[in-house]
């Protein structure tokens, strides 16, 4: 594979996790303020966070094995 | 957040139609799949692209994988949005609560004294065949007028809205 190629993919995809990363921190503390301001079922608010952080936290788990990986 | 009265009790909590929510979510999983399926169909290209593909497939599946946090993060926002917004009955008056975006909330209300007419809006084959769409409440009050938009069986809750009209103005008699 030629280097310069793979120069930019590397700088790419670290770029791109670290955005991930901060997208998932900032869009995370937004929605829990509107799962916790505007839910009407507390128990229901409890099972929301869990799938998402559950389901996000296996995405981004598959994404650090895969970028460290490469590296 | 909606704060109640004293003596008021919710009847109903009427969440939009779950059609709209459906489609852009069937869409956000054929996105996501989409990658998948190009890589099983590169099997089928000549020798060297297959190569390209093989050769480069641990940075196909990282973005690929970025892409499905992405639609994960939209398909989140996308079902807050949905749960989120919805009508409250109550036995003194309709609360409206739209959740446009994250950032863009509206919660309108009318008591049922100020309501003028109410009208069903269902428009489309769509609508007509999940049977939902639009009802529309006139009022003499500030706000001239609300718009419920998408609702699932909207005759069924004019009709509970009228029942409540009555049943307001024989109490006050």
């Amino acid at each position: 594979m030629p280097l310069e190629i793979i120069q930019v993919l590397n700088t790419l995809s670290g770029a791109l996790f670290v955005f991930l990363i901060l997208a998932f921190i900032f869009l995370s503390w937004a929605l829990n303020y509107h799962w916790n301001r505007y839910e009407i079922s507390i128990t229901r608010t409890h099972l929301i966070k869990k799938v998402y952080f559950i389901v996000s936290g296996i995405l981004l788990l598959v994404l650090l094995i895969l970028f460290l990986n490469f590296k | 957040m909606i704060t109640l009265f004293k003596d008021e009790e919710i009847i109903l909590i009427q969440r939009r139609h779950w059609l709209p929510f459906f489609s852009k979510s069937i869409s956000l999983l054929f996105l996501a799949i989409l990658p998948f399926i190009i890589f099983a169909l590169s099997q089928a290209l000549p020798q060297n692209i297959q190569i390209i593909f093989l050769n480069y497939s641990n940075y196909y599946f990282f973005f690929t994988f970025s892409l499905i946090f992405i639609l994960w993060l939209i398909f989140v926002v996308l079902w807050t949005n949905y749960y989120l917004d919805f009508i409250l009955i109550t036995n003194k008056r309709i609360i409206d609560v739209e959740q446009f975006n994250l950032f863009k909330r509206d919660e309108s209300e009318l008591r049922f004294e100020d309501v003028e007419d109410i009208k069903v809006e269902i428009s489309g084959i769509i609508p007509s065949l999940f049977k939902f769409g639009n009802i529309n409440i006139q009022s003499a009050g500030e706000t001239r007028e609300i718009i419920l938009k998408n609702i699932p069986d909207p005759y069924k809750i004019k009709d509970l809205v009228a029942h409540q009209i009555e049943k307001n103005k024989e109490l006050k008699k």
